[in-house]
């Protein structure tokens, strides 16, 4: 309901990556149901979800590692599904896990990647150099994976993942694991790429977020719960405040006279807490006049961030 | 071609990451089983005029390496693939499934049948003789054969695995049941008659019994062999089968 009122609507944009109603079920339980949108060329797009909310799913989807159950995914106007040789040499996929392969050691296993990725030798050692140095990971190349840290084994995925330079780059909770410092430096090379790249990214926490200022995509159960960039998103939020009052006793009488007779936004009941979204505090002067003498202990303001909106739009 | 290279180089780091081990397969393993088995069962093998006694089992013991070497090494490196999403990873790059399994499984031959070489010519060395040019000429052949058809069952084996411990388990009585049917090591007369019709038509043994015929008896019959390509065409259809099944879910 508060998605309605605050009208957001999926964003219409000539697109290098479209979903056309894609589903998929995994064991009976539906994790995609019927998504539609598209990513626009050159453009940063944050899935941001809870947990099982399908966000790393959809994007192993559109690496085309797994096929929908129906519905199909485009990429530059090609179906992933075919499997095109020339389509997924410009994607690069990082997953949330680790699978480089044990038996081989770092610069051997990125060697291994850019050769399946019909790179010339020349250039793989290149594009591991300059990546390596960038990222702080030279001294590693000789290691195995089994004798590095989850977290430097994260930066050796994100850098096998840009190695043969991918136009579309999709990144599965990428900072997961990494301390303040590779946080800062990978997110300084996403700045640095976007405009040339299609970078889609998975995360489930709001301050990732905060670092780019382009478009967000709420996934929940498997639905978009809502779309917009964060400029939009916010300033929808901008006029928007959560009150909650808190009563001596909130009988039903009092609910139901509060709820009916003023036009409140997503009214809700929990014990002796009536809470209550608003666009101005008029609302709630409104509301204070009436229940003054109906034993009100206290009440709260508090304006809404991207996280209440988030949490609501979770609950719908 | 790249992903072949891809995975035969692969393959080569596989093989210097661990090369004592690997070396020690390929030069004790041989001599090991023909101190062990092979002079024990040379009593029950034929033998054939103008050549040495331990000739017959020569040849069922490098098949028997051959195939054991390369079927334990695709299995085992494909479900480790598997269980750490290597797989998946490669399911996602330009290589197509079909090509993938196509060039992983003729990446694993070069070094096999090097390793096979090796294990020859150690032979070779501990029987003491030298058989004809064109002999050696339809070896390789047989020799690729085998390890094609090893690999592929290895490839099945390490994609349908579910549980590690469960499925050793399972490889091991397969191992002995292939071996009990190849005749690598004991004659087909030795084996009832309803079984050696079922023998007959067993691959690995078409594969050591073609080549027996021809160091031996300078004969041989095109047809089994076609059976045997016709086997693994089959096996590696399966294994696209099994690998995309694994992929798409």
């Amino acid at each position: 309901m508060v998605l309605e009122i605050l009208g957001l609507a999926l964003i219409n944009m000539e697109a290098s990556i479209s979903l056309k109603k894609i589903g998929k079920s995994v064991e009976n339980k539906s994790i995609l149901a019927g998504l539609s949108f598209g990513i626009e060329k050159g453009t940063i797009t944050s899935i941001l979800g809870p947990n099982d909310s399908g966000k790393s799913l959809l994007l192993k989807m559109i690496a085309g590692g797994i096929s929908p159950d129906f519905g199909s995914i485009y990429i530059n106007g090609n179906n992933i599904s075919t499997g095109d040789r020339k389509l997924r040499l410009k994607i690069g996929y990082m997953p949330q896990y680790i699978n480089l392969d044990d038996n081989l050691n770092i610069l051997e296993n990125l060697q291994f990647h850019g050769r399946i990725y019909e790179m010339e030798q020349k250039q793989i050692f290149e594009r591991i150099d300059f990546l390596t140095e960038k990222f702080h990971l030279k001294s590693l190349l000789y290691k195995f994976p089994g004798e590095l840290s989850f977290g430097f084994l994260r930066k050796i995925i994100f850098v096998r993942t840009l190695l043969h330079d991918p136009s579309i780059i999709l990144l599965d909770e990428p900072t997961i694991s990494l301390d303040l410092n590779s946080k800062s430096r990978l997110w300084k090379y996403i700045n640095e790429i976007k405009g040339e790249k299609t970078i889609i990214y998975s995360t489930q926490t709001l301050l990732e977020i905060d670092n780019i200022d382009e478009r967000i995509i709420f996934l929940s159960n498997g639905k978009i719960v809502l779309d917009g960039t964060y400029k939009q998103l916010v300033n929808k939020t901008d006029n928007l405040y959560k009150f909650v009052l808190e009563f001596k006793n909130l009988n039903d009488k009092l609910f139901n006279d509060l709820s009916n007779n003023f036009m409140l936004i997503q009214s809700k009941r929990e014990n002796n807490f009536f809470e209550f979204y608003g666009k101005d505090k008029d609302e709630l002067f409104k509301v204070l006049k009436k229940v003054l003498n109906n034993n009100l202990i206290d009440f709260q303001i508090s304006k809404v961030g991207l996280d209440t909106l988030f949490l609501n739009s979770t609950q719908e | 071609m790249n992903i072949f290279k891809a995975f035969l180089i692969r393959r080569i780091q596989f093989f210097i990451h661990n090369f004592l081990i690997e070396t020690i397969v390929s030069l004790l393993l041989p001599i090991i089983f023909m101190l062990i088995i092979g002079f024990v069962l040379i009593s029950q093998s034929p033998v054939y005029k103008n050549f040495p006694d331990e000739s017959w089992i020569l040849l069922g013991i490098i098949f028997s390496i051959s195939f054991a070497s390369s079927f334990l090494f695709t299995f085992n490196d494909i479900q480790i693939m598997k269980k750490t999403k290597l797989l998946s990873q490669i399911n996602i790059t330009p290589a197509s499934q079909i090509s993938f399994i196509f060039n992983y499984i003729l990446s694993i031959i070069p070094l096999e049948f090097l390793r096979s070489i090796l294990i020859f010519i150690i032979l070779h060395l501990l029987i003491g003789t030298v058989f004809n040019i064109q002999f050696y000429f339809f070896y390789s052949i047989f020799i690729i054969l085998n390890i094609l058809l090893s690999s592929n069952l290895g490839f099945t084996f390490g994609i349908l695995n579910f549980n590690f411990e469960k499925s050793l388990i399972l490889v091991f009585l397969f191992i002995i049941f292939i071996y009990f049917f190849s005749c690598w090591l004991i004659p087909i007369s030795f084996y009832p008659d309803p079984l050696k019709i079922f023998i007959e038509f067993f691959p690995t043994y078409i594969l050591v019994e073609f080549l027996r015929s021809i160091l031996f008896e300078n004969s041989y019959s095109m047809i089994f062999l076609i059976f045997v390509l016709f086997f693994i065409i089959i096996n590696y259809m399966l294994n696209i089968y099994l690998y995309s099944k694994n992929h798409s879910s």
